[in-house]
C-alpha cells in the first residue's frame, strides 16, 4: 500500500492572527485523522513564535504521535528560534535530542506544558512564575491564576473531550509590559457542547457569544448544578486589564481592553478552543472594586 | 459555632469542581443538624468558580439564602474569593429562581 506523506509547514510569523490566516490549519485539519502515516512538520522557515504557535505546533506533534503517526520534525534553521523553542521546554516535552543547542530556562516565560488534568502544582509554578518574572504581587498572581488560567483549564477537562488535553504557554514582554497566557485544546468546541441544549446557535461564533454569558453550561442543563461562570469571570476581569481572545472552530471572539467585542469567522476551522490572554502588567491590581458583599446581591 | 479550617479539611488548592463537593458534604452536614459554622479560607491559594459553585452554589440551591447567612459565616475571604463567591451566589439564586418557576408552572389540560 502506498502511503502519501503529509507535510505540514509553519510560517515564519507564528503568532495567533497569521496562524488563523496561513494554510497550516487547513493542512492540519486534513491530515486530523491520519492513523498510520508518515507527516512531517516543517518548522525551518520560522522567524519568529508566540505561545500560541507553540501551542500549535506541540498539540499537532502530540495528536500524530498518539494517533501513531511516524513524525519527522524539521527544526527552525534560525537558532534563535531554536534556541527559545529549547529554553521554553518543547525539545524537552517531545524528548528531542540536540546537543548542537544549550538549554537555560528562561526568566521570561512559563515552560511548556500539556495537562492531562487540573495540576495544582503547576498552577503554582505559574503564580510563582508571574510574582517572580512578571512582576505581579504574590495576591494578584494567585487572583490571574484562579480566575483566568484555573477557569480555562477546568473547561477543557469539564466539556472539550480533547484527546490531547491541553497545552499551556506563557511569555512575558517586559518592554511592552505585557504577559501572554494562551491555553489550547483539540477538543469538540463550544458549538458541538452546547448546541443540543441552546437551538438558538447557529455558528461557531454564536457558541463562543453564548458560552461567555453567565449561566451557560452543558453540565448546569445535564446535571440541574450552579455551572457556568468560568468564562463570564475571565471576560470580566480582563476588561481594562487586557485582552481576551477565544478561538473555536470556525468562530473568533476578541474582547479588547475597553472591553469592546468583535466577532468574525475564519476559513480554515482550528479544531477545539484556544484562550489567549493579553495582560497589561501595569494595570494589574487587586479586586478591590468588586467590594465585600459575598452573598450575591 | 463549629469552626471549620478548608485547608485542613479540603486542601489548600481547591481548583475545581471535586474540591467544591466535599466542602459541600461537610457543610450539608453540619448545616442539617442546624449548627452554625465559621468557614475559615486561611492559607487556601487557589480558589475557582467551579469550586465556589459545587460548594456553596449548591447549598444555595438546597437551603434558604436568609437560613445560609445565618449559619455561614465566611473567614480570611479574599477579594478574589469574595469575587468568586459572590458570583456563584448570584448564579445559583437565579438557577433556583428559574427551577422554581418551571416545578410551579401549570399546564392546562386539553381533552
Amino acid at each position: 500500500m502506498n502511503i502519501t506523506p503529509i507535510q505540514l509547514k509553519f510560517p515564519a510569523q507564528c503568532e495567533l492572527n497569521q496562524l488563523l490566516k496561513s494554510d497550516l490549519l487547513c493542512n492540519f485539519n486534513n491530515s486530523f485523522e491520519a492513523t498510520n502515516n508518515l507527516i512531517t512538520v516543517d518548522c525551518s522557515a520560522i522567524k519568529f513564535i508566540r505561545p500560541f504557535g507553540l501551542n500549535l505546533l506541540s498539540a499537532i506533534l502530540s495528536l500524530h504521535l498518539k494517533n501513531n503517526n511516524a513524525v519527522t520534525y524539521m527544526p527552525p534553521l534560525d537558532n534563535n528560534v531554536t534556541n527559545y523553542m529549547k529554553d521554553q521546554g518543547f525539545y524537552e516535552e517531545f524528548s528531542i535530542q540536540d546537543s548542537q543547542i544549550t538549554h537555560s530556562a528562561r526568566s521570561t516565560s512559563v515552560a511548556l506544558k500539556r495537562l492531562d488534568n487540573v495540576n495544582g502544582t503547576y498552577l503554582e509554578n505559574i503564580a510563582s512564575w508571574l510574582m517572580h518574572n512578571g512582576g505581579i504581587p504574590e495576591n494578584i498572581a494567585h487572583d490571574l491564576v484562579s480566575i483566568s488560567l484555573l477557569e480555562v483549564i477546568n473547561n477543557v477537562f469539564d466539556h472539550s473531550l480533547s484527546p490531547i488535553g491541553c497545552y499551556i504557554s506563557a511569555q512575558a514582554y517586559h518592554r511592552k509590559e505585557q504577559l501572554i497566557l494562551s491555553i489550547l485544546d483539540l477538543g469538540i468546541g463550544f458549538y458541538q457542547s452546547l448546541k443540543q441544549f441552546y437551538p438558538e446557535i447557529r455558528t461557531d461564533v454564536d457558541a463562543i457569544d453564548k458560552a461567555v454569558q453567565e449561566g451557560v453550561s452543558s453540565k448546569k442543563i445535564i446535571e440541574n448544578k450552579v455551572r457556568g461562570v468560568g468564562l463570564t469571570n475571565i471576560s470580566g476581569f480582563i476588561k481594562n486589564r487586557g485582552a481576551l481572545h477565544i478561538i473555536s472552530y470556525n468562530g473568533t471572539w476578541y474582547q479588547d481592553h475597553s472591553g469592546k467585542i468583535t466577532t468574525r469567522s475564519i476559513n480554515c476551522p482550528l479544531h477545539g478552543v484556544c484562550v489567549n490572554l493579553s495582560i497589561d502588567t501595569k494595570s494589574m491590581f487587586e479586586l478591590a472594586e468588586y467590594g465585600d458583599e459575598v452573598w450575591g446581591e | 459555632m463549629y469552626a471549620l479550617n478548608v485547608k485542613e479539611s479540603v486542601c489548600d488548592k481547591c481548583i475545581g469542581y471535586d474540591e467544591g463537593k466535599k466542602l459541600f458534604s461537610l457543610l450539608n452536614n453540619l448545616l442539617s443538624q442546624n449548627k452554625a459554622i465559621q468557614i475559615d479560607m486561611k492559607d487556601v491559594l487557589f480558589t475557582s468558580s467551579s469550586f465556589y459553585n459545587a460548594a456553596i452554589g449548591e447549598l444555595v440551591l438546597k437551603f434558604d439564602i436568609e437560613f445560609l447567612k445565618q449559619h455561614l459565616l465566611f473567614t480570611n475571604l479574599s477579594h478574589r474569593d469574595k469575587f468568586l463567591l459572590s458570583k456563584s451566589i448570584a448564579l445559583a439564586k437565579k438557577v433556583k429562581t428559574e427551577t422554581s418557576i418551571i416545578n410551579n408552572k401549570s399546564y392546562p389540560i386539553h381533552t
